[in-house]
């Protein structure tokens, strides 16, 4: 089941079921609910969450209002930019409606990152595809706002 | 091969630093020279892009065209780069880049840095590790902007120029070591 559902999203399309298959057995998927938090900002991370079926919030708090940044849907990877650079979570991400997801624990992640296999270095280009599309949504969302679009 | 090893690792450590010159080698003959004259324009936004630069001399600025009004963001020179999104996924071009000076650049396109990937893994790893730390690093920039008293809005689009690629980020973040 797992690897069906991680072999159908866009971040994995070049991956082979072989490879598929050793990313699932990495991660552990599980269902959940409308409103869960998932990812608490300011926590120090501890895995990944692929979003399988159904969508996460990305948001933080300004001001006392929570002001949401994005709205991931399947296929995205949740959750990286903590575990790259080893800091806290930037914000909150927290499940809309019933879904599914998958979660790589930080340690499985960062021997993906350390290793030489070929796996590992498809796996890095996806985390940088995931990291391009983030960067160019909130960029368009920033430059939106400040040039008052 | 137009540039040396040894001058390219100095200009972008960050991405090369770790490199030695058997190493970077095939990074650079992946890499073309794109001279440029002052005014010329080397991506459109909106125009198809799958090619970064990499400033080698001279200066070019980075714009952004709303209704009625175009915007430069920020002046990259030597040692920055731009245009790292559509290397990875190639689409349209977010900002216009127009040479402010003359000078020169370093162009690898997605292509290229596809067969760097296949031919090259040792060499590819290294420099995408480099372009993801920096991608990484802007999505903190504006994930903490977020929340800051400009109320999560750059105070002005020039302020933007903190999350374009390459620069040397004004009050750059220095996360906390778990």
């Amino acid at each position: 089941m797992l690897d069906s559902l991680l072999g159908s999203q866009w971040l994995f399309d070049d991956f082979s079921s072989r490879e598929i298959a050793q990313i699932a057995g990495a991660m552990t998927e599980r269902v959940v609910y409308n409103g869960e938090v998932l990812m608490l900002a300011n926590e120090r991370p501890d895995r990944l969450l692929v979003v399988l079926e159904g969508s996460v919030e990305v948001s933080k708090v300004e001001d006392g209002v929570d002001r949401v940044l994005a709205l991931l849907g399947p296929g995205s990877l949740v959750g990286l930019v903590a575990l790259l650079d080893r800091g806290r979570r930037a914000a909150t991400c927290t499940a809309r409606g019933k879904g599914r997801v998958a979660e790589m624990p930080r340690d499985a992640f960062d021997l993906l990152q350390q290793s030489n296999a070929p796996l590992a270095d498809k796996f890095q280009y996806a985390v940088a595809r995931q990291l391009a599309h983030d960067v160019k949504q909130m960029t368009r969302g920033l430059l939106s706002d400040a040039l008052g679009e | 091969m137009p540039i040396d090893a040894e001058r390219f690792r100095a200009l972008f450590p960050r991405l090369c630093g770790s490199l030695n010159d058997a190493a970077l080698s095939p990074l650079l003959e992946s890499m073309r020279p794109r001279p440029f004259a002052a005014g010329e324009r080397l991506c459109t936004q909106g125009g198809h892009s799958a090619r970064a630069l990499f400033i080698l001399r001279g200066a070019v600025d980075v714009q952004v065209t709303a209704p009625g009004v175009t915007v430069t963001l920020g002046t990259l020179e030597a040692g920055a780069w731009t245009n790292t999104i559509p290397l990875i996924e190639p689409g349209p071009a977010e900002f216009d880049v127009v040479a402010q000076t003359i000078g020169a650049a370093m162009e690898l396109t997605y292509g290229d840095l596809s067969a760097l990937r296949r031919d090259h893994p040792n060499t590819a790893r290294v420099f995408l590790g480099g372009l993801i730390a920096d991608l990484s690093h802007r999505l903190r920039v504006s994930q903490l902007a977020v929340g800051s008293p400009s109320g999560g809005q750059p105070r002005s689009a020039r302020e933007a120029t903190g999350w374009l690629s390459g620069t040397t980020i004004p009050g750059a973040i220095v996360p906390e070591e778990s």
